[in-house]
């Protein structure tokens, strides 16, 4: 019994490519209700928006077989997908969906989306009979690899994003989100993910301001938040436990002036800068006790660091799951 | 007298389990990899802390059983005490205000605490001078040391709250994130609940101050010494603390100079508590002085 994995991702696929072989449900429905695995024994497709993957176990297996079928479904030339693709065998092919299962092939090392999407796409070719003894096998040892990842080792633990990084910090200062009243300046592709992570944990009441009101306005109403005028940025920043500065401007949001006063008006109460704008949306000049703020490189330098620990981990976790791959083959070739 | 020097035994054997509990959490907060490891350490910790506290307790039992009073009569059994209070403040800090202070913490208070009791324990661990004391047949001096050590349970208790106060906030100014320090409670909850330490000890310990006056005054003790010595400390003990919770709460000092000032006024309050035990000391005074220092209290 051999066993065979291809996979294009983002790292050997163009995106334009990944684009039109990604499978819709509807597609992948009709591939399964179809013929065209029947070629394989055994057959899982797992399709996410980094990755299309067969896992296939047969008597008689071929990439090109694999490619092929893709090709099919999405007009790609087999030749093309066999180029821009990682081709797996056997032990080979088992470490490779561990790896995947596990987050540690992933974008971001150690996201636990991933775990969910191919619980799912297993789900999906176990439901239409196209899995069988060695899949069956080989899946469900991944999902213990996967858990065993998470749980023993450091994997997923810091955080990678700024915005995450950002609300990290925020919970040690203040504890509860729901009770920290959030101001986002900017509403960039910084300010955007801020503000959703800030929302995504739970902060109490989150404020979108720019110098455009509708595009204030707009990201507000995507991600549940308020809208408020740029003008009331200073007044706002009193009652607010978090500021966030990503707006694009010649001069800081606040001068020293004001930020000392609105130290001085917030009853003692921490104030959290972070501040993601280059040049700097507030100045570097006031301290004080109860004055938090966290530059752009900070949080640049703690998600790095936290990435630098997740790919360690990964290397010890790739190690482990080589054995494990093994050990799960060798049992078939018995 | 003999028993109660021999169950020291116990309290040593408490105070080297608490500093292995201690030990062992230190290394586990400090893994960043192996959590099954991690998870065996930690029960490891739990287990011992428990133990220690077990051990502790019967030690104190011990105690009480062979002097027939709360241990609290010299500097020796507060420490003690205190110790015990550290790890029990835990439980409750949990179940009260849902804080999760890190177990290591409260163990290595318990072992420091321990460490020093037995330090001078010559002149620490005196049986206590009064067999009783009473006015109108209540007992003033337990009570006194009653609410005395509860308040001084609560102050060690709130300098263990400001001490990881210091350490959060210093790893946020550092820009240090290893896993150890994102699993400390945050500022807000640990100035939140210092400060609330602190009011219920002043509380107890105001209690403690009236009813060792009232005690002291009863037996017509209030000019020796040790008396005006431990008024003195005690009445400066308490303005501290009340003064730096007063201008907490004002917002006239930062959080962060309530932390320093609240541990610097606890640990100079433990190191005047040795001041007493000096005094207690001191030559007995000359024929035809009508006050006696034997019948002065112990604490």
């Amino acid at each position: 019994m051999k066993l065979l994995a291809l996979s294009c991702n983002f790292r050997c696929t163009q995106l334009s490519v990944l684009e039109r072989l990604s499978f819709s449900r509807e597609r992948l429905e009709a591939l399964y209700n179809g013929t065209a695995l029947d070629v394989f024994s055994e057959c899982a497709v797992v399709s996410t928006c980094n990755r299309i993957e067969i896992y296939a176990a047969g008597n008689e297996l071929s990439e090109g077989i694999a490619a092929k079928i893709l090709s099919e479904n999405s007009g790609v030339p087999a030749e093309a997908i066999l180029k821009q693709s990682e081709f797996f065998s056997d032990a080979e092919a088992v470490a490779h969906l561990f790896n995947v299962a596990a987050g540690l092939d992933s974008r971001m090392v150690g996201e636990a989306e991933i775990f969910g999407q191919v619980k799912q796409a297993y789900e999906t070719a176990f439901a239409h009979g196209k899995t069988g003894v060695v899949l069956n096998r080989v899946f469900q040892k991944s999902f213990q690899a996967a858990k065993w990842a998470r749980t023993h080792t450091g994997i997923a633990s810091g955080q990678i994003s700024v915005g995450n990084v950002a609300v990290e910090l925020a919970g040690r200062i203040f504890g509860e989100m729901e009770r920290c009243a959030v101001l986002v300046v900017g509403t960039g592709d910084a300010g955007r993910k801020t503000a959703q992570a800030f929302v995504s944990r739970g902060a109490g009441n989150v404020l979108v301001a720019s110098r455009n009101f509708e595009r204030a306005r707009a990201l507000a109403a995507e991600i549940g938040a308020g809208a408020v005028e740029l003008d009331s940025v200073a007044g706002r920043a009193i009652h607010a436990d978090i500021v966030v500065g990503c707006a694009s401007v010649s001069e800081p949001l606040l001068s020293e002036k004001t930020l000392r006063e609105i130290l001085r008006s917030r009853s003692g109460n921490p104030l959290f800068l972070i501040d993601l704008g280059m040049p700097r949306n507030f100045p570097s000049g006031v301290t004080s006790d109860e004055l938090w703020i966290y530059g752009l490189e900070d949080l640049a330098s703690i998600a790095n660091e936290n990435l630098a620990a997740r790919e360690r981990e990964a290397a010890v976790c790739r190690e482990e799951f080589s054995c494990r791959a093994e050990r799960v083959f060798a049992r078939f070739e018995r | 007298m003999n028993e109660i020097f021999e169950n020291r035994i116990w309290f040593a054997c408490a105070g080297a389990i608490f500093g292995a509990s201690c030990v062992l959490g230190l290394i586990a907060a400090k893994r960043t990899r192996g959590n099954a490891t991690v998870r065996g350490i930690r029960f490891s910790e739990l287990l011992l802390s428990v133990a220690g506290w077990l051990f502790l307790t019967f030690a104190l039992g011990q105690r009480v059983s062979a002097t027939g009073h709360l241990p609290f009569s010299n500097i020796f059994e507060i420490f003690q005490s205190l110790g015990w209070c550290a790890l029990f403040s835990t439980v409750l800090l949990r179940a009260v205000w849902g804080l999760c202070v890190p177990v290591f913490a409260a163990t290595g208070t318990a072992a420091v605490l321990c460490v020093l009791s037995f330090v001078n324990v010559k002149t620490w661990d005196l049986p206590s001078a009064f067999s009783e004391s009473s006015i109108a047949g209540t007992p003033w001096i337990e009570l006194h040391v009653g609410f005395a050590t509860v308040g001084y349970a609560c102050f060690s208790a709130a300098a263990m709250i400001w001490w990881l106060f210091l350490l959060q906030n210093s790893a946020l100014r550092r820009r240090y994130t290893h896993r150890f320090f994102a699993k400390l409670p945050d500022l807000a909850a640990l100035e939140r609940i210092g400060r609330r330490l602190c009011s219920a000890g002043l509380v107890f310990f105001g209690f403690g101050i009236g009813g060792g006056v009232v005690a002291l005054s009863g037996n017509s003790h209030l000019g020796s010494r040790l008396a005006v010595y431990k008024i003195l400390v005690s009445a400066l003990i308490f303005c501290g603390f009340a003064l730096v919770l007063f201008l907490r709460r004002k917002n006239k000092i930062s959080a962060l100079k309530f932390s320093r000032a609240g541990l610097a006024i606890f640990i100079s309050a433990i190191v005047l508590l040795g001041g007493i035990a000096c005094l207690r000391e001191a030559p007995p005074p000359s024929p035809g002085n009508d006050v006696p220092a034997q019948t002065e209290e112990a604490q």
